[in-house]
């Protein structure tokens, strides 16, 4: 049985470890207004040794292991999360997709300057801008990533009228 | 009957649709909220999804 998705509960538990980390994917997109669905979520992570060892920390403390080999229970190593690929996780509060970069050479760094601030009662998280998600989703240009398009611009737009 | 006055459209009959095809009635409700708000919204939505699942399964009553 699938543990429920928590996203609430999953950032915690990575700010409570101190992970630095973006959150990308349609879960920045919902942070941001959006009205997407998804069922994970994903996050590009600094991969320096010692943010490693605190999303290693977070990771054990509700039991990741790897989503394709639930029978196994593989649990991530460093060496997984200070490469650039993606892992893909189940949680005890759901799935989870740690990505070392989300486009081939795009990682923490790159994406640092396409983040924004987003404040969860008091606790900051950093997710990929609107802008940003949109540009990658076009990048993607698959056809999951193009049928969100109209909604996510379409967020922006209300958003930039608000402003 | 409408209860709409008289020049303004009515917000039952009125389209929320953008010309894609995007409610943006249901994007203003969500801006409306605070952010872990529309987290909680994600969470629920996807509870439901599961559990729709499972009532799909032959062998759940």
């Amino acid at each position: 049985m699938t543990a429920p998705f928590d996203p609430d509960r999953l950032l915690d538990v990575l700010l409570a470890h101190q992970v630095e980390f973006i959150i990308v994917g349609a879960s920045a997109a919902v942070l941001q207004g959006a009205p997407v669905r998804t069922a994970d979520l994903d996050i590009v992570h600094l991969r320096t040794d010692v943010n490693v060892a605190r999303l290693l920390a977070a990771l054990q403390s509700i039991d990741a292991h790897a989503r394709l080999r639930p029978d196994r229970r593989i649990a991530p190593s460093a060496s997984h999360l200070l490469g650039e690929g993606h892992i893909l996780l189940s949680t005890a509060l759901g799935p989870l997709d740690v990505l070392g970069t989300l486009e081939p050479g795009v990682g923490y760094a790159e994406l640092l300057p396409d983040s924004v601030r987003v404040e969860l009662d008091g606790r900051v998280v950093r997710a990929l801008s609107l802008e940003r998600l949109i540009r990658a989703k076009r990048a993607a240009n698959r056809a999951k990533d193009l049928a969100v398009l109209p909604v996510l611009e379409a967020t922006l737009d209300e958003v930039r009228k608000r402003k | 009957m409408s209860d709409a006055r008289d020049g303004e459209p009515d917000p039952f009959l009125e389209n929320a649709e953008d010309d894609n095809g995007v409610d943006r009635s249901l994007i203003r409700w969500m801006l409306s909220l605070t952010p872990r708000e529309r987290l909680r919204v994600l969470a629920a939505e996807a509870a439901f999804g599961v559990n729709a699942r499972v009532l799909d399964e032959p062998d759940s009553e």
